[in-house]
């Protein structure tokens, strides 16, 4: 090889081709000569100043070091913050060599610097994450000896540096048993074990420990980094969601109502065993598959179809087997934003309740017959005591032969047969009763047509009959005949009920609602009102206020025909204010149409016809 | 069985009897058998009329029935007791209903009923009635 080709090359290129950046000062501290790499990251320098040029300085700098080296001749190394071209600061190493003459008089220096900014952040950046880490970290030398410790070591343990570290940790003078840190001395690995120990505070604490060898493959290990992470927390928690969990268990196994859920992949994984009872299926075959229907009402899936979040449903029907079994039921639907998580129902077993139900209003229904037959005997009292009467004048005018004794006698006889006959024809049809037609029906429609029936006979009376009907109640199971026959004694006692007013004129209003799932229908007027008495009895005998007008059949019938409906009949009466007369009548309690309820005693009260 | 006209025995004037019963057959009933025995009935249809010929009249016994439309027997009592001038009256309260039904004194009652002189169970027999005045009418005098 020529090696003149090489020493050619060297004077020409190198300058140029070495990493660094490049710098030739005379002894006023001028940069006389400087490489491109110099030249890309400091802009011009001919003819300036190496502090100008570096720093940005207008005087050489404190403690300058290539003084130094212009006047002993030593080669200097130094770390220095110059400012770039675009005025960002960086971090370099300098190396600052003198350039002798002869003699060993040092006219120039030569300056060659490394750009270390990069290599400075990562160890900025390694600093941060060995002090800021959220786990112990702990540089261990080959006795075990805490050499450095990360911020949270210091502040949660104390500053133990020089200590071994199952002193720290567990306060204790022996090695743990299953070592990490020595098998990482041993085999160069990293290891991870678990740990128990105890606090500054004396709390005890739980670790998981990983250690890491500090040393390059191949080479001896002198250090270990080991990190422990304290998971006292995550412990309590996990053994804090085992107990809800059983508590969670004991409450669903326990629960009278039947539960059961289903995952987010909708197979079915909680059947209780009261929704096994009420299913008539074993959890085992249930659990795990994706047959919903067996579970859930129709109307659930519904809305879990329609992607809706949940459903209570007060009454509705479960397919079992070969029968359909009344439950109530809630459901709701598990979301996270669209995913499904799962869903849960709650099933009540309704068959028991309704049982009771059914109970409650036939007995009901025989206290509303117990009273019909103590009314009888007033109504009976009252036409008797007529018809002693009649018989007593007419006796008396045939004993005395006084005419007019004997006429007053007739009337009062002829009236009190005409009564007793009317009576004893509506005694009848209230003691037979007609078989209600219970159909889905329309109240307001019944309310309008009895409205439509009263207003023209009561306008010429100077009685104005009005409706307030709400709107949009659904069609119910009525017996719309009967209903009729309710709301016509309530208008007709209330159109009565004005013109026995001192005032003249009278209004009279017919209400419907829904309210709480209740229907409610209300016949107002401000008419003569009654008092306490009267109120009593109203709907307990043949009672009648009007004198011959009345047989006291109309009110009896009301309250037969509303308690054979569920229902319930209420007066708020003032004496010279007005009455309201409200029937109350329960969707829940309202009978079935005819075929779907088996037909039961619940429309017979009377007995045999 | 045409009896003598019923008199008070001091003034030799015939007893006055006020029938309050918004029944008008049951009302015309009473004042014939009071007639035929001597007394001087009037018939009064509801509390009001009946308290207006109370107030004018002076009776020496009032027949009231208890159940009324707009005010009650009941009611009615309850005026004449708390009237100075009428206060002592014979009352005789007459009505279907059951001496010991609420109206008359049993639980649920808002005020207490005030004392009547006799209570007579619907229809009250001829003998009853009589009686009832007479006696009703006799405790009158002796006050």
């Amino acid at each position: 090889m020529d090696t003149s080709a090489v020493e050619a090359w060297i004077q020409s290129h190198l300058f140029e081709q070495v990493p660094q950046a490049l710098a030739v000062l005379d002894r006023e501290y001028r940069v006389v000569m400087a490489n491109q790499r110099l030249t890309g990251a400091f802009g011009d320098w001919a003819g300036r100043r190496c502090y100008d040029v570096f720093k940005r300085r207008v005087s050489r700098c404190e403690g300058c070091q290539a003084a130094r080296v212009f006047s002993d001749g030593e080669r200097r190394t130094t770390d220095e913050v110059w400012v770039d071209r675009e005025g960002r600061h960086g971090h370099h190493v300098a190396r600052l060599v003198p350039v002798p003459n002869g003699d060993g008089w040092v006219g120039h220096v030569v300056i060659m610097a490394t750009d270390v900014t990069e290599r400075q952040s990562l160890q900025r950046e390694h600093q941060i994450l060995f002090e800021r880490t959220p786990c112990y970290v702990a540089v261990l030398d080959r006795q075990l000896k805490i050499v450095r410790a990360n911020e949270l070591l210091r502040q949660t343990f104390g500053d133990h540096v020089g200590r071994l570290c199952h002193e720290v940790y567990k306060r204790s003078a022996e090695r743990c048993p299953d070592c990490p840190a020595l098998r990482s001395f041993g085999d160069g690995r990293v290891h991870t074990a678990q740990s128990a120990g105890q606090r500054q505070d004396g709390s005890l604490a739980r670790y998981v420990v990983t250690t890491a060898p500090l040393a390059r493959a191949g080479e001896p290990v002198e250090h270990v980094i080991e990190i422990l992470h304290d998971v006292t927390d995550v412990l309590e928690l996990k053994a804090q969601l085992v107990r809800e969990r059983h508590l969670l268990h004991s409450i669903v196994d326990q629960s009278f109502d039947g539960i059961v859920a289903t995952e987010a992949d909708g197979r079915i994984a909680i059947v209780n065993p009261a929704a096994e009872t009420l299913l008539g299926v074993a959890a085992e075959e249930l659990r795990g598959s994706t047959c919903l229907d067996c579970v859930y009402p129709a109307e659930f899936l519904a809305v879990l179809d329609s992607r809706g979040t949940s459903c209570v449903l007060p009454e509705t029907r479960i397919r079992v087997g070969e029968d359909d079994i009344p439950i109530r039921f809630a459901g709701v639907v598990l979301r996270d934003e669209e995913s499904l998580l799962g869903t849960a129902g709650f099933l009540q077993d309704l068959r028991e309740h309704q049982r009771l139900e059914r109970e409650k209003l036939d007995a009901e229904r025989l206290a509303a017959v117990g009273q019909t037959v103590a009314g009888l005997a007033h109504g009976v009292k009252n036409i008797l005591t007529g018809l002693e009467g009649g018989v007593f004048l007419v006796r008396w005018g045939l004993e005395d032969d006084r005419r007019d004794k004997i006429q007053q006698g007739w009337e009062i006889l002829d009236r009190n047969f005409h009564k007793i006959t009317t009576f004893v024809r509506e005694f009848l049809n209230f003691a037979k009763g007609r078989v209600p037609v219970v159909a889905p029906t329309d109240l307001n429609q019944v309310a309008r047509e009895v409205a439509e029936l009263y207003r023209e006979a009561a306008r010429e009376r100077n009685v104005e009959v009005s409706t307030e009907l709400e709107e949009g109640i659904a069609a119910a199971n009525l017996d719309a005949e009967g209903i009729h026959t309710c709301l016509s004694n309530l208008v007709s006692n209330a159109v009565d009920a004005c013109l026995a007013s001192d005032r003249k004129g009278g209004r009279v209003v017919l209400r419907s609602r829904e309210r709480d799932g209740c229907l409610e229908l209300e016949v107002e007027d401000d008419g003569c009102g009654m008092d306490y008495e009267i109120k009593r009895k109203v709907f307990t005998s043949f009672f009648s206020t009007k004198g011959t007008s009345g047989t006291g059949l109309g009110l009896l019938v009301t309250k037969k025909v509303i308690q054979e409906h569920g229902g319930t009949v209420d007066i708020e009466s003032t004496p010279g204010v007005g009455s309201v007369f409200r029937i109350v009548m329960p969707r829940a309690r309202l009978p079935q149409p005819e075929g779907e309820d088996g037909g039961d005693g619940r429309r017979n009260g009377h007995g045999p016809t | 069985m045409t009896a003598g006209p019923r008199s008070d025995r001091s003034s030799g004037r015939a007893l006055e009897v006020v029938v309050v019963d918004d029944e008008p057959d049951v009302a015309t009933y009473f004042a014939a058998v009071l007639e035929r025995h001597g007394f001087v009935p009037h018939v009064a249809r509801n509390a009001t009329e009946g308290f207006a010929l109370v107030k004018g009249l002076r009776p020496d016994v009032v027949c009231i029935d208890v159940v009324m439309p707009e005010e009650s027997g009941v009611t009615l009592l309850r005026r004449i007791r708390d009237d100075a001038e009428v206060r002592d009256t014979p009352v005789i309260l007459v009505s279907a209903l059951k001496p010991d039904a609420p109206p008359l004194g049993g639980p649920g009652q808002d005020a207490p009923v005030p004392v009547a002189e006799a209570y007579l169970e619907k229809p009250p027999s001829r003998e009853a009635l009589i009686a009832a005045v007479e006696r009703a009418a006799a405790s009158r005098r002796r006050s």
